[in-house]
């Protein structure tokens, strides 16, 4: 294999990275980050000049986030402290709130999605739900995954869903159209906008529709499930029962999904924009006092800190023991 | 870009490429990609037509490997189906192989690293320690999400917790890259040994104790050391950390030192076969060249183990409660 590839690389900012590394300018910058490599002179030129190298799709400064906000690298200190647990008393009537980030699209939601019911059937929480629509539809595709990406997240899905008894089997029809097969020529395009992406942008506003009825708990169970679980082979023409089904009127939502766009269109860029300021893009994300646990394998973690807050179930009974050491 | 009629020994069948369907997708066949998707077979593509596009940094075709082989998008068959479990009685004179793919560079690693020291001594099991140079020396161009390294740091600590485990960044840096300010980090690393004489010098280190047989023992003092925030300057530690552990320490480092070439030789000779795992990522253990990347996934490299046979070892036999779900 060669890496002939790299060489070619298109984009300005890789340029003058490579171009800032290979100047005398860039000579001094990473000695200095040699020597000491947390020293604020990293980002300054001799100059003094702020000197900003990011890479493709990198704005800076970042937006202030969750995570930035407790950042250490372990030489320089987070800007605040983790919060302290909450102390009152969690119950019915004041149960622990969660956001929860989702796309239909998304294997990964999936497969946090049974935990996610049960979590918000038996334990005194209030989940908001925060559907978005994928960004790569409207950008046409991300360029910072790896060669791997596509490929792997295809065996790890269903390996966890293996492993955890969870039927998955990927919507018919994919809910974006990408080309990603076959597997050796990862090329990953994706066409972009509404009228390349018919699927997504119907079902993402379905799930607007849910938040806008406060039935985001019902329409993942019915839709969601119907989509990702192998037991119909055109989830569009399911799309309406199974809104009704979960206590929406599912052909009144369709007809007003197609008549009326933009107010769903409204919802996912409020999702959007308040997903930016949590620190993490991905989906499914679980936030809890603005901390993001991104990932089906973050549950637990998410779970450990809601129990930190007081969580109680809403039978009363006793939470469950973490065996967390070997 | 890469003639793909070359090198027939990584080149599976050739499938109809993107360029052909996208567009199709464009020009409003919805209908015919829709059915395309349905039936899998792609057979209504035009075929023959050379796909020239390739995202930024890969190159085509992929290298060859298990991921790639084996990946299952529910649409189409699987170049290869999966393997089926291995049948063999399991014991201390036919033990399970896996191999442990490792970066001194990698946080997650180090949180796995008590699983697997434990998974070794109670199971019967054969680790082969093959470290790795740490991706960002070679090819620093490598991008990824923008949020992503200051959501991990805060993943990272957040696990740290959860699983009680003493952890800190190194400092110095294993990598030496621009991590602080948070804001306006720009993540650049410099590549070459002679920017970065750290990374290379650990790495030739670990190679040498994979080469001595001594993987276990390295990892258990040197890399916890490096982790687990209690030693100052960690390269001038581990010569003695070595040495209190009964490992000839001096040589070890004489030899890195004089004869660098033989270690890289290892090093890239893992990062090699890593690839044909399909998973570049910093901590990846394998099982039959079946990639389990990171401490997230060590309960599905258990859980696959024990789906071939994995057998106690019979006179110690401790209950693993690390990090299980379900």
């Amino acid at each position: 294999m060669t890496q002939e590839n790299k060489a070619s690389k298109p984009g300005p900012e890789k340029l003058n990275r490579r171009d800032m590394l290979l100047t005398g300018a860039g000579a001094a910058l990473t000695a200095a980050t040699l020597t000491s490599p947390s020293q604020s002179a990293l980002a300054q030129g001799s100059d003094g000049e702020r000197r900003y190298q990011p890479f493709v799709g990198l704005e800076v400064p970042l937006p202030e986030t969750f995570t930035t906000d407790h950042f250490s690298d372990g030489v320089h200190p987070p800007k605040m402290e983790m919060p302290a647990p909450l102390t009152a008393k969690v119950t019915a009537d004041k149960p622990l709130d969660y956001d929860l980030y989702w796309s239909m699209r998304s294997p990964y939601s999936h497969l946090v999605l049974d935990r996610i019911l049960a979590l918000n059937a038996h334990y005194n929480v209030k989940m908001n739900f925060m559907p978005t629509l994928p960004i790569a539809v409207k950008s046409g595709g991300f360029p910072g995954a790896p060669w791997y990406r596509w490929n792997y997240d295809m065996i790890d899905q269903h390996r966890v869903a293996k492993r955890l008894g969870i039927p998955h089997r990927r919507p018919r029809p994919e809910v974006v159209m990408q080309d990603t097969w076959p597997p050796y020529y990862p090329t990953l395009n994706l066409p972009k906008g509404e009228a390349n992406q018919p699927y997504v942008y119907l079902v993402s506003r379905c799930a607007a529709a849910a938040r806008l009825q406060d039935k985001g708990g019902e329409f993942l169970d019915h839709v969601m499930h119907m989509m990702w679980n192998g037991t119909v082979d055109w989830w569009p023409d399911h799309l309406a029962e199974y809104m009704t089904r979960a206590g929406m009127d599912g052909e009144a939502v369709l007809a007003d999904v197609i008549a009326n766009p933009k107010k769903y269109d409204d919802v996912l860029d409020y999702v959007h924009d308040a997903k930016s300021k949590t620190g993490s893009g991905g989906v499914p994300l679980m936030v809890f006092r603005g901390e993001p646990f991104f990932g089906q394998d973050m549950f637990d973690s998410f779970f450990w800190r809601l129990a930190e807050s007081g969580l109680t179930r809403k039978d009363g009974g006793p939470l469950p023991t973490f065996a967390n050491k070997v | 870009m890469q003639n793909e009629d070359d090198d027939s020994t990584v080149v599976p069948a050739k499938e109809p490429n993107g360029l052909g369907r996208r567009s199709l997708l464009l020009a409003g066949s919805a209908s015919l990609s829709a059915a395309v998707l349905a039936t899998g077979s792609g057979a209504a593509l035009a075929r023959n037509v050379k796909r020239v596009q390739a995202r930024p940094g890969f190159t085509l075709p992929a290298p060859k490997n298990w991921t790639a082989d084996h990946t299952n998008d529910d649409v189409h068959p699987p170049i290869e189906e999966l393997p089926p479990p291995l049948g063999a009685i399991v014991n201390e004179d036919n033990p399970l192989e896996y191999d442990l793919f490792l970066s001194m560079h990698s946080a997650t690693g180090y949180l796995m690293l008590d699983r697997l020291l434990a998974l070794n001594a109670n199971y019967n099991v054969k680790m082969n320690f093959r470290p790795v140079l740490p991706r960002q020396v070679p090819n620093p161009e490598d991008g990824e999400f923008p949020y992503t390294y200051t959501y991990n740091v805060n993943e990272y600590r957040r696990i740290a917790k959860f699983m009680d485990v003493p952890f800190e960044y190194p400092n110095p840096q294993v990598v030496v890259q621009d991590v602080w300010p948070v804001l306006t980090r720009t993540l650049d690393a410099p590549s070459g040994e002679k920017k970065q004489k750290n990374a290379y010098y650990i790495s030739r280190m670990a190679a040498s104790a994979a080469l001595r047989n001594v993987g276990e023992e390295f990892l258990n003092n040197v890399y916890r050391m490096i982790w687990s925030g209690k030693t100052k300057d960690w390269p001038s530690q581990v010569v003695a950390v070595l040495e209190n552990a009964g490992l000839d320490g001096k040589a070890m480092d004489a030899d890195v030192r004089s004869q660098p070439e033989i270690y890289d030789r290892v090093l890239r000779k893992n990062m090699r076969e890593q690839s044909a795992t399909g998973h570049d990522g910093s901590a990846v253990a394998a099982f039959r060249q079946e990639p389990f990347p990171g401490q997230n996934r060590f309960d599905q490299l258990l859980w696959t183990l024990q789906r071939s046979g994995l057998t106690r070892k019979s006179e110690n036999a401790v209950f693993l409660a690390a990090g299980h779900k379900g």
